[in-house]
C-alpha cells in the first residue's frame, strides 16, 4: 500500500537524520577539541611572552 | 468493478501506460521521495565543510610557530578522523538514497523486468495489469499480490528467453539446420507491400526497395521474415526477392502467417496462433524445423510461414529463379480456359511464348537485383527449385564489357549498312539477319533482359560466413536517408531520433 511506502520512506529519513546528526556532532567535537588545543597553546605562548617582558 | 481512469491515468499509448497508470508507484509516494531526497541532501550539506572550517580555525587562532599547529593536528590524527567521518556521512547518504529508490522503483531486478515487459508485451496487456492495480487500490485491496504476480511471471518469461540464446540466434540456426531467413521486398511500386493495418509505425506507401533496405540496415527494426521451403506453393516465398538475413534473434516462429503487428520499430507481436503467449512478442518455445515445410498443416497449402526477428542483420539479397514447369504443361486447364479450343501445336506454341516471357521477366528482375547488390555492396543469392528441392546459390555474373551502345553504333550499324549496300537492300540476306540478331541480343543484354551468369551452390553457413558487417558510418548513412523520407509516425519518429543519436 502507498501509505506503507510513505511511512517506510519517512522512517528511513528519520534514521538517516539521527545518524547524520551524530556524525555532525562527532565532527564538531573533533574540531572543537582541535580549536581548544591551539587556543590553549596560543594562551601559553602569550603567557610566556608576557613573562619574558616582566621578568 | 470497472475502473474508469481519470484524465491523468488515461492510457492511450505505451508512454501513457509507463507514466501514468502502471507498474510505477503513484505520484504521492514519488513526491514524498523527492522531498526526502532534498532533505537528505540539505542535511548532508549542513555538515561543516572540513577544509573550510579548518581554514577558519587556523586563520582565527594563529600560533607564532606554525609547526606547532601542524604537530597538534598530527597528534590528534585530525585529518584522518575528519575524513573518516566525511566518508561515513557520504556512505550514509548514498545508502539512504538507494533505500528510498528501492521503495519507489522496486528492486533492480524489478526494473529490468519492467523494461522487458515494455519491450515485448502488448500495450493492452500492460494496460490491463495497470487497471487491475488501480482497481485494487481504489477498492482498498492489496495491490502487492497483482504486482508480485506480474513481476514473477515476467521474470520467468525473461529468464526462459535469455536461456534460449543459441536456439533463437539466426546465425546458429542457419549454420546448424541449413535454413535461411528471408524478408520479401517489392521490386516495383506496383507490387503489393506488407499490410498497412499491421504496421502503423511506418507509412509503407512510397517506400522503394532501397528505402526498405536502408530502414532495416540502418534502424535494426524487429521484422517479419519467412523460411522458404520447396514443399510449399511458390517455395513458400512471400516475395520472390528481398533481403537474406545473417543474424538476429528469433522471437516467434509460426507455420503460417501470424499477422504480426508492429507497435513500435522494435516491437512486433503475432496476432494469431499465439494462444500460449497472447500478451507477448516472445513465443515460449520455438521449433524452426517443424514450421519450415508446414508438415503440421496436414496437407493444406499454406503459402508461407512467419518468423519475427529482432535486431536483424543483412547478409545479402536474394532472388528466386524457380520456374514452375508443371504450370507450363499442356494438361494445365488454365491454358484451355485462356486460349479456348485451338489445335495442340498452336497451343504448345502459345504456352511456350508465355514461358519465354516469364523467363525474360525473371532475367530482367535478376538484372535489377544485380544492380542493387552492386550499389549496396552485398552479395546476391539465388534460389532454384530443382526436382522438389530448394537449392541455394551464389550468383556470379559474366560481364560483356564489349557490349555497349558505342559498340552497336560504331561496329554493328556500319557493318549492317555495308551488307545492305552490297546486296541491294535485301534484308533477307543471311549475313544481315545474323547482324540483326546480334544487335537484338546486345540490346537485350543492355536492358537486362538477357544476362549471363553462373550459379555456385552455397550453404546457409557459407552465407553467414560471407556476411559483411556494416560500419557505424554506413548504418548512420542508411538511417539518415530513411529518416528524410518522413515515413515514421508518432512514437516511431522518436525511436528513429534516438537511434540516430546512438549511431552518431
Amino acid at each position: 500500500m502507498d501509505e506503507d511506502k510513505v511511512k517506510e520512506i519517512k522512517d528511513i529519513y528519520s534514521d538517516y537524520n539521527y545518524k547524520i546528526s551524530n556524525i555532525k556532532e562527532k565532527k564538531n567535537e573533533v574540531l572543537k577539541t582541535y580549536r581548544t588545543r591551539i587556543e590553549h597553546t596560543r594562551i601559553d605562548e602569550i603567557k610566556s611572552f608576557l613573562q619574558k617582558i616582566f621578568t | 468493478m470497472i475502473v474508469e481512469l481519470n484524465e491523468k491515468e488515461k492510457i492511450g499509448n505505451i508512454e501513457g501506460i509507463e507514466k501514468n497508470a502502471t507498474l510505477e508507484i503513484p505520484k504521492s509516494v514519488q513526491e514524498v521521495a523527492q522531498e526526502t531526497f532534498s532533505k537528505v541532501e540539505n542535511d548532508f550539506m549542513l555538515l561543516s565543510n572540513t577544509d573550510n572550517t579548518l581554514l577558519k580555525i587556523n586563520s582565527s587562532v594563529k600560533l607564532n610557530n606554525p609547526e606547532v599547529q601542524s604537530k597538534i593536528a598530527q597528534e590528534m590524527n585530525l585529518t584522518s578522523m575528519l575524513s573518516s567521518l566525511d566518508l561515513e556521512a557520504e556512505n550514509l547518504k548514498l545508502e539512504t538514497i538507494e533505500k528510498i529508490n528501492k521503495i519507489v522503483l522496486g528492486t533492480k531486478d524489478n526494473l529490468n523486468t519492467r523494461d522487458f515487459s515494455k519491450a515485448y508485451h502488448t500495450p493492452q496487456y500492460r494496460t490491463d495489469v495497470a487497471k487491475s492495480i488501480l482497481e485494487a487500490r481504489r477498492s482498498g485491496l492489496n495491490t502487492e499480490k497483482i504486482r508480485d504476480d506480474f513481476y514473477q511471471k515476467t521474470s520467468e518469461e525473461k529468464s526462459d528467453f535469455e536461456s534460449q540464446e543459441k536456439e533463437r540466434r539466426v546465425s546458429e540456426v542457419m549454420k546448424e539446420k541449413d535454413i535461411v531467413f528471408l524478408h520479401g521486398l517489392p521490386l516495383s511500386s506496383m507490387e503489393e507491400r506488407g499490410s498497412d493495418f499491421n504496421n502503423r509505425v511506418v507509412n509503407n506507401k512510397g517506400l522503394t526497395f532501397e528505402d526498405t533496405y536502408n530502414l532495416i540496415g540502418g534502424l535494426d527494426p524487429t521484422i517479419s521474415v519467412f523460411a522458404p521451403s520447396a514443399d510449399r506453393p511458390n517455395n513458400g516465398m512471400y516475395k520472390r526477392q528481398g533481403i537474406i538475413l545473417g543474424e538476429g534473434k528469433i522471437l516467434s516462429a509460426k507455420t503460417q502467417d501470424s499477422g504480426s503487428e508492429a507497435f513500435g520499430l522494435q516491437k512486433r507481436i503475432p496476432k494469431y496462433y499465439n494462444e500460449n503467449h497472447k500478451h507477448s512478442a516472445i513465443q515460449p518455445n520455438i521449433d524452426i524445423e517443424s514450421i519450415v515445410s508446414g508438415e503440421s498443416l496436414q496437407g493444406r497449402d499454406v503459402l508461407y510461414n512467419e518468423i519475427t526477428v529482432e535486431k536483424p542483420q543483412i547478409a545479402g539479397l536474394y532472388y528466386d529463379l524457380s520456374i514452375d514447369n508443371d504450370y507450363y504443361q499442356m494438361d494445365n486447364p488454365t491454358w484451355k480456359a485462356t486460349f479456348g479450343e485451338i489445335p495442340a501445336n498452336e497451343m504448345e506454341k502459345k504456352v511456350q511464348e508465355f514461358k519465354n516471357t516469364e523467363i525474360q521477366k525473371r532475367n530482367s528482375e535478376l538484372f535489377q537485383m544485380k544492380k542493387y547488390s552492386e550499389k549496396m555492396n552485398v552479395p546476391l543469392y539465388a534460389f532454384k527449385n530443382e526436382n522438389g528441392e530448394l537449392r541455394k546459390y551464389g550468383v556470379k555474373f559474366i560481364e560483356h564489357p564489349e557490349y555497349s551502345q558505342d559498340y552497336l553504333k560504331t561496329n554493328l550499324v556500319p557493318k549492317a549498312q555495308e551488307i545492305l549496300r552490297n546486296n541491294n537492300n535485301n534484308m533477307n540476306d543471311p549475313a544481315y539477319q545474323e547482324i540483326l540478331q546480334e544487335v537484338q541480343k546486345i540490346k537485350r543484354v543492355l536492358n537486362g533482359q538477357e544476362i549471363d551468369y553462373s550459379l555456385v551452390s552455397v550453404t546457409a553457413e557459407e552465407i553467414v560466413n560471407s556476411e559483411r558487417i556494416f560500419s557505424q558510418e554506413e548504418k548512420l548513412k542508411m538511417a539518415e536517408s530513411i529518416k528524410d523520407k518522413g515515413v515514421f509516425t508518432g512514437q516511431s519518429e522518436k525511436e528513429v531520433e534516438k537511434k540516430l543519436k546512438d549511431l552518431q
